[in-house]
Order: structure tokens, then C-alpha cells, then sequence
């Protein structure tokens, strides 16, 4: 909302403070000032001037050499309007003169003739939309005055960001941000404005009003004839367009001065559209049609209410008026109307016909009863004003349903509970500081030592003052947040609490970054129509939001984002691995994740499982399980390659999936390199339990190992030779067994391949003996063939 | 025997004299002190030799012996520093062929998350965590934010098809820590949320707030502005300038926005504080009576405040990034460079 310095000055004398000032202590007080301008500032370079003498140009039919003569001296300027005449008397812009839209005068020559200035036109100077010739002014003025003597002073406009004033409805008119002020500033009214009452002046008719809704509150209306619509008067027209609003005729004008002014919207029908003399506030009947003032048509239901006569609704009530009855010229009564809306019902209708007006966005903070009185003598007053014939021919209809709204009784609270939540000592703030705060504001306090009883004034009453809480907001601002001395609070010594997961997290993702090179990555929780259709999933478990969007659903697995991640990057690099944290979301809740893909050289099973060893190793979970992934789990079965993937689990629980990645996935992303992937349920790889770790002894006595090269066919799962070696080996001298080497192809038949292990073993308190470790060896070499396995060599 | 022992030294020298390759001197060696060398043949001569002359000669032959060896090994050694002076004569590295650093890289948002929970919990607090997908009570409600609220317009909602919405702040874990716990404590809750709004250089809908909570007794607006002014210079590294300004929010009173004097321009005004040497960075207050009343609260015994705010906004600021749809493009040469 913007706000007027020189509007502000109506009513405080703010001649003491620069407008920037005032901007400034909003900010630190009340609400936060988005921005501060100088508006109509040419209008004091800007001066009159007479036009001497008009020549054609020497080099275009179009363009005019024009004499002026600013009260000092003449300047001939190029002039291309059509009406320039000799003998005007014109408003002309001197060199250094900004015109609205930054649009700064210089000296420049034009069709080689010099020109030193400018002779305005209407929209030039800002004044209006007329464009197709100079503006001529009266010519009884005096010479090499500044505009500003005609058109009114520069003006500094605030303003105000909306959302910080959403709590007080006191605040959204100029009156309201007075009466701040004059807190802020300990100032006094220089024009007060009270209720005094309207009077009739002569009663050609009694109208009636109805309330039907618990939509409407309250309800008051008049009639006024004799009037003329017309164009505003140039002070009114100013004061709109400073803050933003478009002059449209005197009615309209006034309401929304006073609606600027008071906060409070009014709405005024053309008298002679309303049908007969009772005033229906009525809910719309479901499905019923109405054409609102932008002139489209509507359909309202029971939840809208409307304002209405006897035949037909006139408005929306508190949102917008109807094209049936728009006050137009040619208009001779009008029937005004100031109501108090309920402010959810307002807010919901204005939501759902997507219609934010002005009026609408003030009812749905909660006004006042007591200013819909204000507001419709202010009316009267200035069209009085503005239009000397106009008459009050009705006594005011109303209607009240205000039972229970508002906040109706009196705060108590102590200066010490005040002090206390700001944190202020009584040398600062006493309680003399804290009465005399809330005064200023209009509240009445009685004072009983330290035991305050707080009256709240109406205009707070209706929505943002009922606490004590609310008391210590309005001394806290007004004393001054940054006049309050930063205090360390007094916490207790104890440790606070420690957050396994994050601990964890913080581990895996430096393990991920640090051992394995990766990168980190974020991905959107949405994912697309088509996403779903390459990675299906049950319909009635996929989430999705209400608005129709590009990506409507949310991810139930993390590997669509990682794809295009892959996808994207393969245009800048080769080989890389990234990895997310992250949820995916079902009908059930949601769950946290941990997702790893690579590509390059690496992107194979086997690097996979050592991430995810490394991981069990990082978090001290008990060693994982790798097996072949059953019943699609985690989506395994679409995302991963069959025979090149497995789940993994530990203890009881399986909480992932790693492996390569599906090539019929990766074709439908467009991928041709291969890739492998990995991801983890994080809840249950978490609440696994820590395995500590137990130190064992050195040997004091040198290991030694033997080789065994084991033919086996191919698709043999290791896993069974490792067990058929620690079976065999006795485990007191076992140390450990790994693979040395691995080849398929000659000698080894096809459909095999050969692996040879390395076994280590130790005596421990001595040393073997070479026929110790030969039977050992002829053992395991037995064993394996009793398991069908051929020895090399045999 | 003598002279045949000196003959045979001639002969090794000049056998050996310009030998330069180890295989050469091998041979030669073993041509004399061999099994079948010219030194072994004599000394298979000397056992018809009486006892005496034995020892005479055996003495001759011994030395004869040793000087060969000593000489092979003479050899040996300088063909050796010969070869390793060849080597290293030869052997050289380019030393601005490039190099990589081994390790990735962690998401800026990450880090700087990870920084924030470190100096919160160097400071006491606990970290908690909540659903992005939440209920309405948790998120508005139970934040005296009820329907119809004027407030709910600067927080335009993922609503879903299941009845639930995306959080829109990190807020309903205030109502979801105060429920599970027992006044006085402090905690802080990091994570991500959500707003149904059109992305631009400096508008996400998906974005990362830090939401934090601390009740006790006497719990002050004064508490308030150190406890905050402490995070804001330890982020910076330097005593930094705050300033609270009232505002609104629904579920605090009173509420305020806090302010840091612009690390850029030092206050002086630039484009990143447009021009009013401020940065508005975190929205807090002295926790709302309903609030507390909400989370099981006895609110005659304990008071708090809360606060939350954008993490993205310190990164980018951090960073100097300049677009915030950077965090979510899971581009490799935004990532590398962190
Ligand atoms: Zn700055």
C-alpha cells in the first residue's frame, strides 16, 4: 500500500521530519517500508512560460521553432505540436528539468536547429494521458512560476509491504498511519477525525435495511441527490494518482479517498437501479449469475453473500459492485453504503472468483464497526465539498448483527510480566514509560502499582489486541527493539541430545565425498507423467498434488532425478559419481533416503558393493548380506540389471537395493553408456545396531599360505568356495583366505573358469610345520572335489 | 709358480680393463676364480706341493684371490653409479603436467546446513527432523494460522491429493518437538520446504529454512537478539550488526524480522542489500501463547522464542551465487566447484 507524506500532513504536522524519516521509524515501529520516491519533484523546475513567436523549422514541414520567454529570458525550442501558437501561455521544462519516467532534458540540437528546453505536454508532466499537443494553460497567469503553484507540491510516497500490516486493519488508510505516527513521534492531532453524526437535510425517503447472513456484521447506507458526476477536482486527482490509483469521476473518487483515508471501503449505487426502497445483505442463491463492474459474469453460490434489492442482487457484498447499478455521469442520486463484512467469508469469496480488490483485502482483516460510521460522513463531507448542490435526503439505514465480534474486554498484566518477556530492567523501561507507551496509542490504562488493567481502543479491538502478549509487542516497538541490551540466557550446563541420524548422515556423505570421489546432488521431490509411465508403481501408493502441474507426483524412488542428473552430465563429463539424500514419498508417509549412481569405468556390481561395505564399516553396522532381489523390492527389479544386482540387508532387516543398472531403463533416458546404482533406506540401515570394535592380537610367529586354484563352472557364486575353505581349514590355524587370481579360456574349458585362492595360516604359539601345512593343503583340495569342483591341475 | 701368478694377474688386467657391462665381468670372474677358472687350476696344482711351500704359495694364491675380487667389485660399483648417473640423466617428470584433487565435492546447501547444526549444537541444541509431507494442523493451525488467514497468502501450498500438503515452513516441528518434550529445552530443525510459486533467479519452489526453538522460564527478547547475533557473527566470522524490526507472523508475539548489516557493502548500500545496508534474513519472535498452549505448554510457567529462515540465501550469499535454481540443477560444474 502506498502512503502520502503530504496526505499524512492532513492530519499531524510532520513539517519537523523529512519523509525519509517517517519511512524510516514505519520501518523500525510498525511495518516494513518496501521503498520511498519523490513523486511530482519536477513540478518545482518546471515553469510557465509564454510562447513569443512561432517559425516554421528550415528543415521539416512537422516541426515548429518556438520562441519562449520564461520570466527571465526567451529560448527557442523545437516544438513538433500542432497547437503551439504565439500568444500561449504554455508550461515549459528547462534544461536539467527530469520528467516523470527519468526522462531528463538536455540541450540538443535537432534537425540541426539548437533546442534549449522543452514545452510539455499532459502526460509529460504526468498529469493525465493526452499526448497530441502541448498543454496550454490559462493565460491570465503570472509568467516564470513553477507548476507546482497550479498543479500542487512534490509529494514523497511510501511504500508499505502488504504482508507486514496483514494484522492491522487500523493500518490500511492514511488516518491509521497518522495515528502511528503521531506515537512514534509524540505529536498531537492537527485534525482529528470523530464520528459527529450525519445529518438529513431534507428526508424525501426512508430506506430499509435487512441482514440475512452471518457474512454481513453490519450495515449502513444514505441516499444523496442532486448531484452532479463529474471530473475531480485537480487536489483529489493528485492525491489518488500519488498513490497509485486511477481518477475515474467525483463519486468514485471520493469513496476511494475515503477509503485511503479511513481504511474503510464504501460503495456507492446508482440510486435509480436499486428497486424500490429495502436493502437485502442476503447469501446468493447457488448457481446465480451476476455481472460484476469489470463486466464479467459470474456464478455465486450460498458461501458468496450479496447485496441486493428486491428484484436483483446490486453487488458482491465487500468485493465488488455489479455493472446493474454503476454510478456513471448522467448519475443524479446515489444510495452510498459503509458495511463490516466477516472477514473469512470475504476472504473465501474473493478466493474462489479469483477477485482481489482493494475493498475485499480490507474487510478480510477485520474492521470496525465504529469507522463504517467515519467513513460515511467523511463521504458526505467532501462530496458536500466537491459538490456544493448535493444533498443527504435519507436519514442512515441500519442494520447491525455485531453481537460477539471483537475483542471485548479490558488486558490485565503486570509491568513486571512486560519487562520481563522483553528483557528489559525497570531503570529502562518503568512503569511510568509503559502507561504513557500505551497512551499515546489510545489505549486507557488504569494503573494499580504494578498491576496494569488495559482498555483497548476500537480500532485494535476488532482482530490484534486481546493478549497480554499483544500489550508487550505494542511497548516493545514503540521503546524500541534495538534499545533493548542483548542478555546471554542462563542455559543449564547439560548436553544437548545427540541426533544419530545426522551424525550418520554427516559420515556416509564425507565417506561418499572423500574415499570415493563423489558429488552430491539435489533433486526435486516432483516427477512427471512420464516418469511414472517408465518406472510404474502402484497408482493408489504414488502422491500427488492438487494442482495440475508439470510434475504433479512425488517421487517413490530417487532414481528418476539421478537419472537426468546422469543424463545431463554426460554432456560435460565421462566418469563421475553422485549420490542424494533424500525422501520419496508414499500413500503411507514418507521415507528418508540415501541413492548412489556412477558411471565410467567403475560403474560395475562390484563397486557398488564396496560403497556400500565401506558404509557398514563407516557406520559400524553389522556386515551386510548381499542376495538376489526377490518380489521387485525397492523397485529392484525395474531399476537394476537381473543377473548384476542384489538387496542388501544386515540382522533381520533388508533396506536396499545396488547393482547395474537396467539397459532397458537407461535406453528410455536416452542413456548409451552403462551405469550402476545404489539406494538405501535410511530409517532402517540406521537404526541397525553399532558394532563396536574388538582388537586382536598380533602372531608372534610367521604366517604361512598356500595356493589353490579351484576349476568351477561359470554363474558360481563364490560365496559357497569361501564356505568349503573355512569348513575345511581347521580354525585354529586359519588366518584368512582371499582371491588371487581369476581366468577363463585356455586351459580352462569353456562354460569355467578357474579361481585360485591364497590361504594364509598360522600356528599361532609356533611355527607350522611343512607337513602340517601339506595335509591342510590335501584336505581342502579333497574337500573341494567331494564338492564337485576340479582341482587345477587333476 | 710366481711368475705364473703374475702372469695371470696381467691377464685379468687386461681382461677386465675396459670391461663397462656387468655380464662382461661375470665372465671374466668366473674365468679365473670359477670352478673351472685359471685360479683354481692353479690351486688344484698345489696339492702335490710340499707343506711349506703350500703355505707359501697359498698365500700368493689368496691374495691373487682377493685382489680379483676386489677388483670385480670395483667394477661392479662404478658401473652402477654410472648406470643410476645415465638414470637420472634421463628420468624426468613434466611437474605442470596437471593434477586433480581426489575428492568430490558436498552440496553448498549441505555444508553450510552442516556448519549451522554444528554451531546450534555447540551451543546446546538439539537437532530435530519432521515429514516434508504434513498435515494441515501441524503446519497452520496449530501455528494460529487458521483457515481463512490473511497469512496464508505469502504461503501459497503444494496441497495434495491424499488431504496432505507439502510444509511450507520448517514450523510444524515446533509443534512436534514441544509435544515430545518437556520444557526447558532448545532445538533447532533443518530441512527442506516447499511454496507453490514460480521459479526464478531468486525464487525456488523447493528451498531449505533452519527453524529453532528455545523454552525456558524467563526466556526474553533480550535472549533473543544475543542468541541470534551470536549464530549471525559466528556464520561470518566477525561480529556482525543486527537490528530487529517488528513484523508479523502468525504464530509469534511479537514478531519480528532481524536484519544484518550487509557483508558486501558494509552497510554503505549495494545491489545485494538494494541499497538499504540490511540484509532480512531470519523471521522470529517471543513464541505465541496459543503456540505453546498447542505443543502441551504450561504457559504461566514457561515463555520462548522461535525463529526460522532461509539457508539457501546464506549460501548464495557465502558464494556468491547469483541464481538460486543452481541448488537443485545437479550440474556437475556448479557441484565441482564447492
Ligand atoms: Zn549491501
Amino acid at each position: 500500500m502506498k502512503i502520502s507524506y503530504n496526505w499524512l500532513n492532513d492530519y499531524i504536522d510532520l513539517s519537523d521530519v523529512s519523509p525519509q524519516e517517517v519511512g524510516r521509524m514505519l520501518t523500525m515501529k510498525s511495518a516494513e517500508v518496501e521503498k520511498g520516491e519523490w513523486v511530482d519533484a519536477h513540478f518545482e523546475k518546471v515553469v510557465t512560460a509564454k510562447v513569443e513567436k512561432v517559425e516554421p523549422h528550415p528543415d521539416s514541414d512537422k516541426l515548429k521553432l518556438a520562441t519562449v520567454f520564461d520570466g527571465k529570458i526567451s529560448l527557442r525550442v523545437v516544438c513538433g505540436a500542432p497547437n503551439v501558437a504565439e500568444g500561449q501561455v504554455v508550461a515549459f521544462a528547462p534544461v536539467g528539468t527530469v520528467l516523470p519516467g527519468n526522462f531528463e532534458i538536455k540541450p540538443l540540437k535537432i534537425r540541426g536547429v539548437e533546442s534549449c528546453g522543452m514545452i510539455c505536454a499532459e502526460d509529460e508532466l504526468g498529469l493525465g494521458d493526452e499526448h497530441d499537443g502541448i498543454m496550454v494553460l490559462d493565460s491570465s497567469l503570472d509568467i516564470g512560476v513553477p507548476v507546482s503553484e497550479i498543479f500542487g507540491n512534490k509529494d514523497y510516497v511510501i511504500e508499505i509491504e502488504n504482508k507486514t500490516i496483514n494484522h492491522r486493519p487500523d493500518l490500511w488508510g492514511h488516518l491509521g498511519i497518522a495515528r502511528e505516527l503521531k506515537a512514534i513521534f509524540s505529536k498531537s492531532w492537527k485534525n482529528e477525525l470523530k464520528y459527529r453524526g450525519v445529518k438529513c437535510d431534507k428526508e424525501e425517503e426512508v430506506f430499509e435495511v435487512e441482514i440475512k447472513t452471518e457474512r454481513c456484521l453490519h450495515y449502513l447506507g444514505l441516499k444523496i441527490g442532486n448531484l452532479k458526476v463529474e471530473e475531480s477536482p485537480r487536489w483529489l486527482k493528485t492525491r489518488l494518482k500519488n498513490i497509485g490509483l486511477r481518477p475515474i469521476n467525483n463519486i468514485v473518487d471520493i469513496s476511494n479517498f475515503v477509503m485511503f483515508e479511513t481504511g474503510h471501503p464504501l460503495h456507492a449505487f446508482d440510486r435509480s437501479n436499486i428497486a424500490g426502497n429495502k436493502i437485502v445483505i442476503r447469501d446468493a442463491f447457488e448457481n446465480e449469475k451476476f455481472v460484476t463492474l469489470d463486466e464479467i459474469e459470474r456464478f455465486l453460490d450460498s458461501e458468496d453473500a450479496v447485496i441486493a434489492d428486491k428484484e436483483k442482487s446490486l453487488a458482491i457484498a465487500g468485493v465488488m459492485g455489479g455493472l446493474n447499478s454503476e454510478v456513471q455521469f448522467g448519475t443524479k442520486e446515489i444510495f452510498i453504503e459503509s458495511a463490516l463484512f466477516d472477514p473469512a467469508s470475504i476472504r473465501r469469496t474473493a478466493n474462489r472468483h479469483d477477485l482481489r480488490t482493494d475493498s475485499s483485502s480490507r474487510f478480510e482483516k477485520a474492521l470496525w464497526v465504529e469507522n463504517s460510521y467515519l467513513a460515511v460522513e467523511r463521504f458526505v463531507e467532501l462530496l458536500k465539498e466537491i459538490v456544493p448542490g448535493a444533498k443527504v435526503v435519507s436519514t442512515l439505514a441500519v442494520a447491525d448483527n455485531s453481537e460477539g465480534y471483537g475483542f471485548k474486554g479490558s488486558i490485565e498484566v503486570t509491568t513486571k510480566k512486560i519487562r520481563c518477556l522483553l528483557g528489559v530492567g525497570q531503570e529502562d523501561l518503568s512503569d511510568e514509560r509503559i502507561v504513557s507507551i500505551l497512551r499515546s496509542l489510545d489505549f486507557s490504562v488504569s494503573a494499580e502499582g504494578e498491576h496494569l488493567s488495559i482498555e483497548v481502543p476500537e480500532h485494535r479491538r476488532s482482530k490484534d489486541v486481546s493478549l497480554d502478549a499483544d500489550i508487550v509487542e505494542e511497548i516493545g516497538r514503540i521503546y524500541g527493539y534495538n534499545n533493548i541490551c542483548p542478555v546471554s540466557p542462563l542455559f543449564t550446563m547439560d548436553r544437548a541430545p545427540v541426533n544419530k541420524n545426522v551424525v550418520k548422515t554427516d559420515l556416509i556423505c564425507s565417506l561418499m565425498t572423500k574415499s570415493f570421489g563423489a558429488n552430491e546432488v539435489m533433486n526435486y521431490a516432483f516427477i512427471k507423467k512420464e516418469h511414472v509411465e517408465m518406472i510404474p508403481f502402484p497408482e493408489d501408493r504414488i502422491i500427488e498434488t492438487v494442482d495440475e502441474r508439470e510434475s504433479p507426483f512425488l517421487r517413490y524412488s530417487m532414481v528418476v532425478g539421478l537419472l537426468d542428473n546422469l543424463f545431463e552430465n554426460l554432456k560435460n563429463f565421462k566418469e563421475f559419481i553422485l549420490f542424494e539424500f533424500g525422501r520419496v514419498y508414499f500413500d503411507d508417509g514418507e521415507k528418508n533416503r540415501l541413492a548412489v549412481i556412477v558411471t565410467g569405468k567403475d560403474a560395475g556390481f562390484l563397486k557398488m558393493k564396496e560403497i556400500a561395505v565401506s558404509i557398514a564399516k563407516e557406520i559400524k553396522a553389522p556386515p551386510f548380506r548381499f542376495n538376489r532381489i526377490e518380489k521387485d523390492f525397492m523397485l529392484g527389479e525395474k531399476i537394476l540389471h537381473p543377473g548384476r544386482s542384489a538387496s542388501v540387508s544386515s540382522v533381520k532387516s533388508c533396506f536396499g537395493i545396488l547393482g547395474e543398472m537396467h539397459p532397458q531403463l537407461l535406453k528410455k533416458w536416452g542413456i548409451d553408456v552403462p551405469a550402476a546404482y545404489l539406494e538405501f533406506d535410511l530409517e532402517e540401515l540406521y537404526s541397525l545396531p553399532e558394532k563396536g570394535v574388538k582388537f586382536s592380537h598380533l602372531f608372534k610367529f610367521p604366517s604361512t599360505f598356500f595356493d589353490v586354484s579351484v576349476i568351477v563352472p561359470e554363474k558360481t557364486e563364490t560365496d559357497q568356495l569361501f564356505k568349503i575353505i573355512k569348513k575345511s581349514v581347521e580354525s585354529k590355524i586359519f588366518v584368512e583366505t582371499k582371491i588371487v587370481n581369476c581366468f577363463k579360456g585356455s586351459p580352462v574349458p569353456e562354460g569355467f573358469l578357474s579361481i585360485s585362492f591364497r590361504v594364509v595360516l598360522n600356528g599361532r604359539e609356533r611355527t607350522l610345520t611343512a607337513d602340517e601345512m601339506r595335509s591342510a593343503q590335501q584336505k581342502l583340495f579333497d574337500d573341494f572335489r567331494r564338492a564337485g569342483y576340479k582341482i587345477s591341475g587333476d | 709358480m710366481k711368475e705364473k701368478l703374475e702372469q695371470l694377474k696381467k691377464e685379468f688386467d687386461k681382461a677386465i680393463g675396459n670391461s663397462v657391462k656387468k655380464e662382461d665381468i661375470e665372465q671374466i670372474r668366473v674365468a679365473f676364480l670359477g670352478k673351472k677358472g685359471a685360479l683354481t687350476s692353479i690351486m688344484k696344482e698345489m696339492r702335490d706341493f710340499s707343506l711349506e711351500k703350500k703355505k707359501e704359495v697359498g698365500q700368493m694364491v689368496n691374495a691373487m684371490k682377493s685382489y680379483i675380487e676386489e677388483s670385480v667389485f670395483e667394477y661392479h660399483k662404478n658401473i652402477d653409479e654410472k648406470e643410476i648417473a645415465t638414470r637420472l640423466n634421463k628420468e624426468w617428470v613434466d611437474i605442470s603436467w596437471p593434477a586433480y584433487p581426489a575428492q568430490g565435492t558436498v552440496h553448498p546447501v549441505s555444508t553450510v546446513r552442516k556448519e549451522l547444526e554444528d554451531l546450534f549444537t555447540s551451543m546446546g541444541f538439539e537437532i530435530l527432523d519432521g515429514p516434508e509431507m504434513e498435515n494441515e494442523y501441524n503446519n497452520f493451525m496449530a501455528l494460529n494460522i487458521p483457515e481463512d488467514h490473511p497469512a496464508r497468502d505469502t504461503q501459497d501450498t503444494f496441497w495434495l491429493k491424499n488431504g496432505m500438503l507439502l510444509r511450507t515452513h520448517t514450523s510444524p516441528v515446533q509443534i512436534r518437538g514441544m509435544e515430545k518434550r518437556k520444557p526447558p529445552f532448545k532445538f533447532i530443525a533443518p530441512g527442506k520446504t516447499y511454496r507453490n510459486e514460480a521459479t526464478d533467479a531468486s525464487h525456488e519452489h523447493t528451498f531449505h529454512q533452519i527453524e529453532g526453538m528455545v523454552v525456558d522460564r524467563d526466556i526474553s527478547v533480550a535472549n533473543l537478539i544475543y542468541t541470534l547475533k551470536a549464530i549471525i557473527s559466528n556464520i561470518f566470522g566477525r561480529e556482525v550488526e543486527v537490528r530487529l524490526r517488528p513484523s508479523y507472523f502468525p504464530f509469534v508475539e511479537p514478531g519480528f524480522e532481524l536484519d544484518f548489516r550487509c557483508q558486501i557493502c558494509s552497510g554503505k548500500g549495494c545491489s545485494v542489500c538494494k541499497q538499504s545496508g540490511w540484509i532480512e534474513y531470519l523471521g522470529c519472535g517471543m513464541i505465541h501463547p496459543n503456540v505453546l498452549k498447542n505443543g502441551g505448554i504450561d504457559t504461566d510457567e514457561f515463555q520462548g522464542f522461535a525463529f526460522g529462515g532461509g539457508i539457501e540465501r546464506l549460501v548464495m550469499m557465502k558464494y556468491g551465487i547469483d541464481d538460486i535454481r543452481h541448488f537443485h540443477s545437479g550440474d556437475l560444474r556448479f557441484l565441482k566447484q564447492f
